[in-house]
């Protein structure tokens, strides 16, 4: 039986497809690989890329931080944000990259350092890297 | 029949009634759409999150809830009201209002919106907090309601976390919905909530009776998630709140400019029916004049 798998950001559901073949998750401890019949699992997800192959294509996501859960061939990806690879404009990533840098710098200089912000901020660069290293990856 | 000036500046009046109504359901409704866009998008997201909380909290157990409280029996339960700044907008506010009357026992409020907090304080409700949201609420104004409930929490000043706001169905339909969101051991009938009225993939979740496992590990998890939970979903719920509460001004505004257009209506008939009948008698009374001049 293939696998279902759907990702889900804020913005409404990013991507969804049946009849994948296999989905490769970045987790906190590492890249797991999801084949079909796989346990029940629960996992953190680190902002990375999804592989997805499905008919002999493999299909490439970048995602934010978020969570996973595989139960019973079905993938639910909870993402605060995700994009497909070949919608990623690197220098448009590059500028937001920075732009998170600059103000986790001034948010740093401030006297009472709120470390949410500092943690929202930091999310939003590594979703830009993960981005970035998605897409080099593939071109 | 009334006097030709008195109808007449009864038009006047509602006419220009009528334009103000008029202005702000304009105003309702371009913030409606807005607010409602921000509402649906995140719907898929609200209701998976609270699957998978709900799943993590059936596996582990209460010791889920651990975490957030630190003194999980106390009797006392926070519930976090969110109603508009402002009126204008139908019976949103005294239905949920009505809901919160029939809350009872040991119950600690934090408020979200002016209405809410002159309510309870009208009717003599402990109020913990106060907060205010603008038009488009930020993820970063609603964490600050969710840490304060956070921290009313660890402080073991409460047993529990619930929220009390309008859900929003459609543009016509609102209704006062109250959740318990921690501790979460009974997310089940949110989510069918959720599901139902967002319309959401039905099929029940596939099953797999199979162990859970966690990665990194259940306590990275558990350390993690509910507060996550909490902040985001508030998030949910503060945009859902809003898109209520345009929606319901939308409503009462159109409703208001119509009425204002159907009484200008029927009074201008009513100002005409004087008008003609002013004319009637005046001519009659010329007549009668110069007939009796004829006479003379």
């Amino acid at each position: 039986m293939p696998l279902t798998l759907e990702i889900v950001t804020p913005d409404g559901v990013a991507w969804h497809g049946e009849s994948v073949d296999s989905v490769t998750l970045p987790t906190e401890s590492g890249e797991i690989g999801v084949l079909p019949g796989h346990i029940p699992l629960i996992t953190i997800l680190r902002a990375g890329e999804i592989s997805v192959s499905a008919n002999g294509k493999t299909e490439s996501l970048a995602i934010a931080d978020g969570h996973a859960r595989i139960m019973g061939d079905v993938i639910s990806v909870l993402s605060e944000a995700a994009i497909n690879v070949e919608n990623v404009n690197l220098e448009e990533v590059e500028k937001e990259h920075r732009a998170a840098l600059e103000a986790m710098e001034l948010e740093l200089a401030k006297s009472n350092i709120d470390e949410e912000e500092i943690r929202r901020l930091e999310s939003i660069a590594r979703y830009s890297i993960a981005k970035k290293l998605a897409k080099t990856k593939r071109s | 029949m009334k006097g030709m000036r008195e109808i007449r500046n009864r038009i006047k009046a509602i006419k220009s009634t009528g334009q103000i109504t008029h202005a702000m359901e304009l105003v309702a409704a371009s913030k409606m759409k807005k607010a409602q866009r921000n509402a649906e998008s995140g719907r898929a997201y609200a209701a998976l999150l609270a699957d998978i909380t709900d799943i993590v909290s059936d596996e582990t157990g209460l010791s889920f809830n651990k975490a957030m409280f630190s003194n999980p029996n106390c009797p006392a339960r926070l519930v976090i009201v969110f109603s508009t700044d402002k009126g204008l907008c139908g019976a949103l506010n005294t239905n949920l209002f009505k809901k919160l009357t029939s809350i009872e026992g040991d119950v600690k409020f934090i408020t979200v919106g002016n209405k809410a907090l002159r309510f309870l304080a009208r009717t003599g409700r402990e109020t913990l907090a106060g907060f205010r949201l603008g038009d488009n609420p930020t993820f970063s104004e609603t964490r600050k309601i969710a840490d304060y409930a956070l921290k009313a929490a660890a402080d073991g000043k409460v047993g529990s976390i619930e929220v009390l706001y309008s859900l929003y169905i459609n543009t016509l339909k609102q209704e006062p919905t109250l959740v318990k969101l921690a501790p979460m051991d009974n997310l089940d009938w949110y989510i069918d909530r959720l599901k139902n009225v967002y319309k959401l993939n039905k099929s029940p979740n596939p099953k797999d009776n199979r162990k859970f496992s966690f990665e990194p590990s259940a306590k990275a998890i558990m350390d993690e998630l509910p507060k996550y939970f909490l902040r985001q979903t508030l998030h949910h719920i503060a945009l859902d709140a809003k898109a209520s509460e345009q929606s319901a001004r939308m409503v009462a505004m159109k409703g208001a400019s119509d009425n204002a257009d159907s009484l200008v209506d029927a009074l201008s008939l009513e100002y005409n029916k004087a008008r003609q009948s002013a004319i009637t008698t005046e001519i009659q009374e010329l007549a009668a004049a110069s007939a009796q001049e004829t006479d003379d």
